[in-house]
């Protein structure tokens, strides 16, 4: 159109004065400040919102737009400041020359602050214990334990920085290049342990990595180029971590462990990736990306324990290095066969090719006793999907698709060499109008491996019977079938369901069957422009079969179901000045599981978790530059986990834990702003 | 389509005859668009810096003139209610000028193959489009893939509810060369992104771990901790059978009112082998160094 209009060939546009155009200059946008309120403390309710306590904080609400001279702009938008999930974000420049983004974004983690441990120098990457410490063989008989115990608070904090431009060059060149800073700081629960007692120790989590995008595209009338870069580089202020040893040595000298934290990482990536365009509808896609993965972080000593360290190691570091080529959507090839007939085939091709050395090392098993020699084993693999999709249009709305797939994987010292999945699909869709949609797809895949063979470098030797899942002969079927009607302009149906069924026939061991089945019903109805509703309900079961082998074979089960369902209401007042929100939702969680030693199976307690969340929001404009803005919002979360119910640090005599409780919690948060809008 | 249309097409005054109708008490009120980046006549590649609401919406004269009582009016071209265009048609016009930056990727994509549009997503006339925004876009998204929303309350979930995540932090909806429209060619590359610590590669490697994150993980939520698809000590006696500790059938006899017992509670198999995504430690083989 604009080339039109250039050539003189479209509209007279000598009338188009757009004297009805209300072209935005200056500042634009809104302005919010006020204060909100945490009834209660509420710790796991912080994840996201950052609003873990009790107290006031501060309530923003910053959404400008700065319209400069010609075609430069300014936006700054930001949210939740004055809690530990705030985030600023900026973004400017001059319409097609320059833009300029910079952000600041935090996202609070909040897991858990009720554990509790005796270390000291929580924190850091050494943990002692007090002084006065008294080692015994059992957590249930440390006598300074109880005096001892200081709160930690399991969760961590996401900083992000970013700085990002994007320019042209030209008319069809664009460049990109982004910066970004990602800071993890807090704790996280980490276990050592010396061969069978055992520690879960708080963890300092202080990681920093370094992301760097560029690219720089060409873009033609048939055909388009991106030549890529992704860095990705991450430092760990904490590679070890040493702590004491709280029960008694179960050998001389093993009063200490270290264990490897994650190691410093690089990651390089270069892909060049492209389209072209045949005629009006048949296009080739490709990408291929060339990519290396490095880790030299020094080694840890085989042991500290000064009675059996002294074993040189074979190499200061891993000295690990990863390749990766990665030939993705290389012959993507769609178009249309016929008028009706529209295809597409396509090839991927992954490859992991891990050239991490192979050492010979003497591994001193948790401090506690000298192995034999053993060899790492450096995980290669490579996968390949071939497929071919068509979609044929048969009468008026009426659509059938299909599709094959062939997914080929080769490993590196696992049990199965190679397994060949096929797979097969069908779907049938139809609309009327925009009254009446329906969907209904099948979807048949079939994995076969070349032979299933234990690893021999293992001792003890695995089960002969077991069939680890991914690399195990497997059957899986998906069906699912949806139905849109929209009866009236006002309403909206939409009723789907999924169900998934995975089969391991030959797994006597391991896993045996799965399934995932889900039905949600989604409705929303406006009868006018003031007046919006929505709902929803959706429930799905997620279960298992598994069968273990102890001598005799026991079989496990397992059951997740979640029931969830909601409901929202806006309303808008005539001349638009107020508007109220409101939101119910309710997301009920169980979790049975059951273990059949025998012939019996004995059920383990339900696990649960229901949250229910209420919020309502209210805002007036009460003046030509001035609203009030009100919100509410309630939250319940409230579960049952037998795996932490009654666990107190000293319950399992082996194990000496964080002791938390469950994470319930109800939390109301009030928010009261006063708002310039511009 | 555009190419055909003749000059006489379009309307007589271009945007102040749509706005004649279209103000902020129509049914589709569009004034909205003056607070966007596309109403800027400074900027030449922009709608209003040629055929105003025409560049978009195709040529409207029959759109705007006069229609009798009984008569229904001729809808608008592209992007109106009953508008005649297919989704290709209707996509091609936003490519027009995206070209650029949305379609590498788009040809032959899942979301091209299911005729989404463009406007199925994007607000256009927003002053600040919700999917552009992480604090809105999920929804935008649940929108059609309904069966997703109650993923996101699961007791185990990435933070899309509280809006500090959303589907575009893993997912391209333009189009991507890996499944399910991944960032990344590679599932866990797009989970390093965030995660780099579990990146490695490691001394010790876990292959699993190292394969595909989603062996373990449910990535858009789950009833067991860091998102796992089950958990200790079932998940791991899935593919550990071994003679010993692995192969034990621990029942409700290893509760905390009874024996409790170390490879069933609190972290389970974890509360030794803490290394499951890879160890660095010479002494890490069995990934509990």
């Amino acid at each position: 159109s604009s080339a039109e209009v250039e050539s003189g060939s479209g509209p007279d546009l000598s009338r188009w004065r757009c004297r009805f155009c209300a072209f935005e200059s200056g500042l634009d946008g809104r302005f919010g400040l006020g204060i909100g309120l945490a009834f209660d403390d509420a710790y796991r309710f912080g994840t996201g919102t950052g609003l873990d306590s009790e107290g006031a904080f501060l309530s923003t609400t910053l959404s400008l737009t700065k319209w400069g001279e010609g075609a430069s702009y300014y936006t700054l938008d930001a949210g939740k400041l004055g809690t530990d999930a705030g985030g600023v974000f900026l973004d400017g420049g001059v319409q097609g020359k320059y833009r300029l983004r910079l952000s600041y974004d935090q996202t609070p983690y909040r897991l858990n602050n009720s554990g509790a441990s005796p270390f000291l120098g929580v924190g850091t990457g050494n943990l002692s214990l007090p002084g006065s410490w008294q080692t015994t063989g059992n957590a249930r008989l440390m006598p300074d334990l109880a005096a001892t115990l200081k709160n930690v608070a399991i969760g961590h904090d996401r900083k992000t920085m970013a700085l990002g431009i994007e320019f042209g060059s030209g008319h069809n060149w664009t460049h990109a290049l982004q910066y970004r800073r990602r800071d993890k700081d807090g704790l996280q629960p980490y276990a050592g342990g010396f061969l069978t007692l055992s520690t879960v120790l708080p963890a300092p989590i202080d990681y920093q990595t370094d992301l760097i995008q560029a690219s720089t595209a060409y873009t033609a009338a048939n055909w388009q180029a991106r030549l890529g870069y992704y860095g990705s580089f991450f430092s760990n202020a904490n590679p070890l971590l040493q702590w004491d040893n709280p029960f008694n040595p179960l050998v001389a000298g093993a009063d200490q462990g270290v264990l490897a934290r994650p190691p410093d990482n690089d990651f390089h990536q270069f892909s060049l990736a492209g389209n072209y365009r045949w005629g009006r509808s048949t296009r080739l896609t490709g990408n291929i990306a060339l990519g290396k993965a490095t880790q030299n972080e020094p080694f840890a000593p085989y042991t500290v324990n000064t009675q059996l360290a002294g074993t040189p190691l074979p190499a200061a570091s891993a000295d690990a290095r990863l390749d990766s080529t990665l030939f993705s959507g290389a012959a993507r090839l769609n178009g249309k066969l016929s008028r009706k007939l529209n295809f597409k085939a396509y090839v991927r091709k992954q490859e992991r090719d891990n050239k991490t050395p192979i050492y010979a090392l003497q591994p001193v098993i948790t401090d506690v006793y000298q192995s034999g020699t053993r060899f790492n084993r450096p995980f290669s693999f490579d996968k390949s999907q071939y497929g071919l999709d068509l979609r044929y249009r048969l009468t008026g709305p009426i659509r059938v698709s299909a599709g094959l797939e062939r997914e080929d994987y080769e490993r590196d010292f696992q049990e199965v060499r190679k397994t060949t999945e096929d797979k097969v699909w069908l779907k049938l869709s139809a609309q009327s109008g925009e009254v009446v949609g329906i969907g209904f797809s099948l979807r048949r895949e079939d994995r076969d491996g070349s032979g299933y063979r234990p690893v021999s470098m293992l001792d003890p030797p695995e089960n002969p019977l077991l069939r680890k899942f991914n690399l195990a002969d497997r059957k899986r079927d998906l069906v699912s079938a949806n139905i849109d009607v929209d009866p009236h302009p006002s309403l909206s149906l939409s009723l789907r369901g999924d169900y998934s069924s995975d089969e391991y026939p030959q797994s006597v061991v391991g896993l045996n069957e799965s399934t995932d089945r889900t039905i949600t019903l989604d409705a929303s109805y406006s009868p006018n422009a003031r007046i919006s509703t929505h709902g929803f309900v959706s429930r799905q079961t997620i279960d298992y079969l598994q069968t273990g082998d102890s001598g005799s074979l026991w079989q496990g089960t397992g059951e997740d179901r979640f029931v969830t369902g909601g409901f929202g209401i806006d309303l808008r007042s005539e001349d638009n000045q107020r508007q109220l929100q409101f939101q119910y939702t309710r997301s009920d969680s169980t979790g049975k599981s059951a273990i059949a030693p025998g012939t019996t199976a004995v059920a383990f307690p339900d696990l649960s978790a229901d949250l229910e969340t209420i919020s309502i929001s209210f805002i007036s404009a009460f003046h030509e530059r001035y609203s009030a803005k009100m919100r509410y919002q309630y939250e319940r979360y409230h579960s049952r986990d037998w795996s932490i119910e009654g666990v107190s640090q000293a319950t399992i005599g082996s194990v000496l834990t964080l002791g938390e409780f469950l994470p319930n919690y109800t939390q109301q948060v009030l928010w009261l702003e006063l708002v310039r809008n511009f | 389509s555009e190419d055909e249309a003749s000059a006489r097409d379009y309307t007589r005054t271009g945007a102040d005859t749509c706005l004649r109708c279209h103000d902020e008490t129509s049914e589709f009120p569009v004034l909205e668009i003056f607070r966007t980046r596309h109403a800027r006549a400074a900027d030449s590649r922009t709608p209003f810096a040629g055929l105003q609401c025409e560049a978009c919406h195709g040529p409207g004269d029959a759109h705007a003139g006069r229609v009798r009582g009984d008569e229904i009016r001729p809808a608008i071209p592209y992007f109106g209610p009953n508008s005649p265009a297919s989704a290709a048609e209707h996509n091609e016009v936003c490519l027009g000028c995206h070209r650029a930056a949305a379609s590498l990727e788009w040809p032959g994509s899942a979301h091209e193959a299911s005729d989404t549009q463009c406007a199925s997503c994007h607000r256009v006339h927003a002053r600040r489009d919700p999917v552009m925004a992480t604090a809105t876009q999920t929804e935008v998204c649940l929108g059609c893939h309904v069966s997703l929303r109650a993923d996101i309350y699961k007791p185990s979930s990435h933070p899309l509810r509280q809006g500090e995540m959303a589907c575009a932090s893993c997912h391209s909806a333009h189009g991507s060369f890996g499944e399910h429209l991944l960032r990344t060619a590679e599932v866990n590359q797009t989970c390093f992104d965030c995660h780099a610590e579990k990146r490695g590669p490691h001394l010790w490697e876990h292959a699993p771990a190292a394969e595909d994150c989603r062996l373990c993980h449910k990535p858009h939520g789950s009833n067991h901790p860091a998102l796992l698809t089950r958990r200790a000590p079932q998940l791991c006696q899935q593919c550990h059978a071994r003679a010993g500790h692995p192969s034990v059938a621990y029942t409700t006899a290893g509760l905390p009112d009874k024996a409790a017992n170390a490879a069933l509670l609190s972290r389970g198999c974890v509360n030794c082998h803490s290394q499951v995504h890879g160890s660095n430690h010479p002494s890490g083989a069995n990934l509990s160094r």
